[in-house]
């Protein structure tokens, strides 16, 4: 039902705009596009190949990773709200990505971050952050949920201020950098969208495939144990496959709130419980999450568009709330 | 008799204190076992060393059977995934059989339908954790451990949330897998309904106070020494003697 629901929002997003795309004339060039025809491309359905379809497939990648690792965030720590983002993925690796754009004078496909080096520094600074996160919340006397995430929400701003020291240094680019760490599509393009592929795969594969010890860690660590599951190992790999999956994201369109926090809260709601399907249904419904509100960024204030990040936030901001005062299914 | 769990020694001590000392039991098939002591006498503790969770600061656990899952251990503090239908938490106890990998096996489902029938929850099967009672969630965690189909049981206060009836109903069932082979340890506090149990093994101050039959183990002088308060000895129809707490402390010097 999630994959309906991409599909739809996939056909939706690539049909609107300042022209009006028919389904029929999406799905032929995809059909195209896919098999190697583009050089026989219609107008029309240039305009879907080679614009709009790369900005909602980048969207969608986007989505997924973030829905994906927020679901298996969430189960790891036994906390709903315990997305990447509440544990310092985002801003670690908004720093990282920073610092490759910024630092090394980096300068990508998405004006910077995109570059070659972005995801992996994305990757290197969200994992160093979540890993900071946790050793702090352990220094007290005992690690709970509550310390995990006041310790996430203060690395989280010592490094959302670092990078702003880093951004401030250099006026020249502020705007371009603003923008992008408020979260923008409008720049992805195929290469974009190429780039992602591989760690979005790679992340979710990972945090599938820790589904079931996912599972049996909800019973607590000492029943995962005797259930057969190294506890350790499944925490690092979910950590890790999360913050793959989320810095890369990151590195390519800037940091999206809340698709980690409101595609797996839907999904549990709708019925999906068990990590595996949850996993899959979040990342499926985080992908048309985001390109519903990527479609949104693109046509609600033209002729100018707003970061979808902006979007995802004045939307889902107030729809988290919503969803929390509707109490437990 | 089939050794199915040997402790020798065991001792356990953590920031200077000492929790466990010297701590020795064997555990055979068709064992049926009731933990007694006072709160803090190092109950859980024990537990959670013989499940293979805590290692011990001395002595050893022995487990002849090594293969994964043989040890179901029910944990004391309810953490059940209030988002999970209770099918779904009763199918972790097969987690072991099938790995991280393989589908559910009809195996598999049988030993769930058996475990939830069992303990009166495949009603409840379809429902979310978080809608149960506590009484219901015990008994799905319980169903849980049972569907694991393990040599060794060992719950920690497994009838805190269940009324009279559902108690008796947990007896019942502890005595029927104990006849089918598997070695019970329970940490009860319940004395009346721990005489039901024919073994009692009584905790105090981290060390095995008394360990044999539940009618020479929980008699008045041994109850009185574990807890610090009189029993009143009351004798049911069936013969079975069973303490009482009264509410005054022991007389006599002390």
């Amino acid at each position: 039902m999630a994959g309906a629901l991409l599909a739809l929002a996939v056909l939706l997003a690539v049909g609107l705009g300042t022209l009006r795309v028919p389904p029929a004339v999406t799905l032929a060039a995809i059909g195209k596009g896919l098999t190697g025809k583009a050089a026989s491309l219609g107008a029309l359905e240039r305009i879907v190949w080679e614009v709009r379809l790369p900005r909602v497939v980048a969207g969608a990648l986007v989505g997924a990773s973030l829905g994906a690792s927020g679901a298996a965030t969430q189960g790891l720590f036994r906390n709903p709200l315990a997305d990447p983002y509440l544990l310092g993925v985002a801003s670690g690796a908004a720093l990282g990505a920073t610092a490759a754009g910024l630092v090394l004078g980096h300068g990508g496909g998405a004006e910077f971050g995109a570059g070659a080096f972005g995801p992996a520094f994305a990757f290197a600074g969200g994992l160093g952050a979540v890993l900071l996160t946790l050793a702090v919340a352990r220094a007290g006397p005992r690690a709970t949920n509550d310390s995990l995430v006041l310790a996430g929400v203060v690395v989280s701003s010592i490094l959302t201020a670092a990078t702003a020291y880093l951004v401030l240094r250099d006026g020249e680019r502020l705007r371009a950098v603003v923008s992008w760490t408020l979260g923008n599509l409008a720049l992805a393009g195929w290469a974009e969208a190429r780039g992602l592929l591989p760690y979005a795969l790679a992340g979710v594969a990972t945090l599938f495939a820790q589904g079931r010890a996912l599972d049996a860690l909800q019973l607590g660590d000492d029943t995962a144990y005797t259930l057969g599951v190294r506890v350790r190992p499944t925490r690092l790999a979910v950590i890790a496959g999360a913050s793959l999956a989320t810095g890369a994201a990151i590195a390519h369109v800037g940091s999206v709130g809340f698709v980690g926090l409101i595609a797996p809260h839907v999904m549990r709601r709708l019925g999906a419980a068990s990590h595996r399907p949850l996993i899959v249904a979040s990342a499926l419904g985080g992908g048309a999450l985001l390109v519903l509100a990527d479609l949104g960024a693109r046509t609600l204030a033209r002729p100018s568009e707003l970061p979808v990040g902006v979007i995802m936030t004045l939307v889902g901001g107030p729809f988290f709330l919503w969803l929390l005062r509707r109490g437990r299914p | 008799m089939t050794l199915r769990l040997s402790a020798s020694g065991v001792g356990y001590r953590v920031g200077g204190r000492e929790v466990l000392r010297e701590v020795s039991l064997a555990l055979y098939a068709g064992d049926f076992a009731c933990l007694l002591g006072p709160n803090g006498a190092g109950k859980t503790t024990l537990l959670r060393i013989l499940a293979g969770v805590l290692a011990p600061s001395e002595g050893s656990v022995e487990v002849p059977t090594k293969a994964a899952g043989r040890i179901a251990y029910l944990v004391q503090t309810d953490s059940l995934p209030d988002d999970f239908y209770a099918r779904d938490v009763v199918r972790l106890g097969r987690l072991p059989h099938r790995g991280l990998w393989q589908g559910h096996t009809r195996a598999d489902d049988e030993a769930v339908d058996r475990a939830m029938a069992e303990t009166g929850t495949a009603a409840l099967a379809d429902r979310r954790v978080g809608s149960l009672s506590g009484g219901e969630r015990q008994r799905v965690a319980l169903a849980r451990a049972l569907a694991q189909e393990p040599d060794i049981l060992l719950l920690d206060e497994p009838t805190s949330h269940l009324d009279v009836a559902h108690r008796a109903e947990l007896f019942a069932i502890l005595r029927a897998r104990a006849a089918a082979g598997i070695a019970t340890l329970a940490v009860v506090h319940d004395v009346a309904f721990a005489s039901h149990a024919p073994r009692a093994i009584l905790l105090e101050r981290g060390r095995v106070l008394a360990d044999g039959p539940t009618r020479e183990v929980l008699s008045g002088p041994l109850l009185e020494r574990a807890f610090g308060l009189r029993f009143d000895a009351l004798k049911g129809d069936d013969g079975r003697v069973v303490f009482v707490p009264a509410l005054e402390r022991p007389r006599g010097p002390d």
